[in-house]
C-alpha cells in the first residue's frame, strides 16, 4: 500500500470538507495545531523578531524598576504575538480552517480560528512562560472576555516556552496544580471542572468546565509550544 | 536591463503569503515547474502522488509536498483538480467517481463502501480499492503559457 493513500492522515484531513461534529472539528484542529508547534519547534531561528533578545535583557538591567516592568512587558507581548502569528500562517495553508491573528470574539484573540463552514469555533490564548500566575492572566482573558460557551465553540491555552529550565511536564503539571486551586473558588468561573489526559500525549492537558454564560460544558486544551535552543540547558 | 518574464502561475504563488516555517511555497513552485514544463498535458491527464512527488525535491518533506497539492488544487487557485477514482469489479478496473460527495460523506462518517457495488469495505479495503488524484484544470491548461 503506497504512503499516499487517501485515509492518509493529512490527505484525508485536506481532503475533508465538512466536520462530522465538533469532536471531529478539535480533532483535525489539534493536528494541525501540533503540525504548526513541531514546525516552530524544530526551527533553529525560533523567534524571528527577538533574535537579539539575550542583548535586550542585558540592557534592562540598567533600567529602574518600573520602566524594566514595561519593556519586559513589551518583550513578552511582542514575542506572543510573533509566534501566534506564525501560529496562524501555518494553520492558514489548511484549507478548511478560516483562522486569524487578533480576530474579533468579544475582543482581540489571539488565534481565533473557525471551521471553513463558520460552523465551529476555536479560540487560543497565548502566553509566554513566566510560571503559572502569569499563564493565568491568559485563562482569564479567554474565560472571562473572549468565550461565549456557544455551542459548537471551545478554546484552548497555548504556553509559549522560551526560558525555564523546567521540563514541558513539569510546566503542565503546575498548571493543574493552578488550575485545581483556581477552581475552588467560584468567583474564577471554573465550575465543575473536570481534567482529562492524552495518555499518548502526557504534554496536553485538557479541562471542560460549565461556562459561566451559557452554562455547557466548555472545553480547553491547554499545552506548551517549546522555543527553547541549547542556550537554555546551560 | 535582464527582466525575466514568468509564468502567470509562477507569479500568483510567488505574491501570496504562505508560512516562513513550512516548504509549501517551494513545493507549489516545483509543482508548477513540472506542469508547466509537461509537453502533453490535458483534462484527461492523471496525476497520482506517487507521480507528483517524484517532481519535488526530497528536502521538502511529505506533509509539506502533500499541503502544496491540495494548495494548487484550491478553488481560488485552480490549478489542479481533485478526482476519485474506485475498483468497478466488471470492468476489472479503476473507474471515476463522478459522485465527489459520496466519497466525502464517507470520509466524514468513517463508514467505507465500495462506490459501484455498494459492498460494506473495512478503512484497509477501502484505501485499495478508493483511490484519489488530480488532474490540471482548464483554466490552468488556457493560461499556463502566459508570462507577465
Amino acid at each position: 500500500m503506497s504512503g499516499f493513500s487517501l485515509l492518509q492522515g493529512t490527505i484525508q484531513s485536506l481532503t475533508q470538507k465538512e466536520f462530522s461534529d465538533h469532536d471531529d472539528f478539535l480533532f483535525n484542529l489539534y493536528k494541525v495545531i501540533d503540525r504548526a508547534c513541531k514546525k516552530i519547534s524544530s526551527r533553529s531561528k525560533k523567534i524571528s523578531k527577538l533574535e537579539n533578545i539575550e542583548k535586550i535583557y542585558k540592557i534592562l538591567e540598567k533600567l529602574d524598576q518600573d520602566d524594566k516592568k514595561e519593556v519586559l512587558n513589551f518583550i513578552s507581548k511582542t514575542l506572543e504575538d510573533d509566534i501566534s502569528i506564525r501560529i496562524v500562517d501555518i494553520i492558514s495553508e489548511n484549507c478548511n480552517f478560516r483562522v486569524s491573528h487578533e480576530g474579533y470574539h468579544n475582543g482581540r484573540v489571539d488565534i481565533l480560528v473557525d471551521s471553513w463552514d463558520y460552523e465551529h469555533k476555536w479560540l487560543g490564548e497565548a502566553k509566554i512562560y513566566n510560571g503559572p500566575s502569569y499563564t493565568e492572566l491568559g485563562l482569564k482573558q479567554l474565560v472571562y472576555d473572549y468565550s461565549k460557551g456557544e455551542f459548537n465553540e471551545s478554546g484552548g491555552i497555548l504556553i509559549y516556552v522560551d526560558s525555564t529550565t523546567l521540563g514541558i511536564l513539569e510546566i503542565i503539571k503546575n498548571w493543574e496544580r493552578k488550575l485545581v486551586q483556581l477552581s475552588e473558588n467560584p468567583e474564577h468561573k471554573l465550575e465543575n471542572i473536570e481534567f482529562e489526559y492524552d495518555i499518548k500525549n502526557p504534554r496536553v492537558l485538557f479541562t471542560r468546565h460549565t461556562h459561566h454564560l451559557s452554562k455547557d460544558q466548555y472545553r480547553i486544551r491547554h499545552f506548551c509550544v517549546d522555543l527553547r535552543d541549547n542556550s537554555h540547558t546551560e | 536591463m535582464n527582466i525575466q518574464s514568468r509564468s502567470y502561475f509562477h507569479t500568483l504563488i510567488i505574491n501570496t503569503k504562505f508560512s516562513t516555517d513550512t516548504d509549501v511555497k517551494k513545493g507549489c513552485l516545483e509543482l508548477l515547474d513540472f506542469l508547466i514544463e509537461q509537453p502533453s498535458l490535458d483534462l484527461e491527464t492523471s496525476f497520482y502522488f506517487e507521480e507528483l512527488r517524484k517532481h519535488v525535491s526530497l528536502e521538502i518533506e511529505d506533509d509539506d509536498f502533500i499541503y502544496s497539492v491540495f494548495y494548487l488544487a484550491r478553488p481560488e487557485v485552480n490549478i489542479l483538480k481533485q478526482e476519485f477514482s474506485a475498483w468497478k469489479e466488471s470492468v476489472h478496473d479503476f473507474v471515476l467517481v463522478e459522485d465527489k460527495n459520496f466519497i466525502l460523506e464517507m470520509l466524514r462518517d468513517k463508514e467505507y463502501v465500495n462506490p459501484f457495488s455498494g459492498e460494506e469495505l473495512s478503512s484497509e479495503e477501502f484505501e485499495e480499492q478508493v483511490l484519489t488524484f488530480f488532474t490540471p484544470t482548464s483554466y490552468f491548461l488556457d493560461k499556463r503559457n502566459v508570462r507577465i
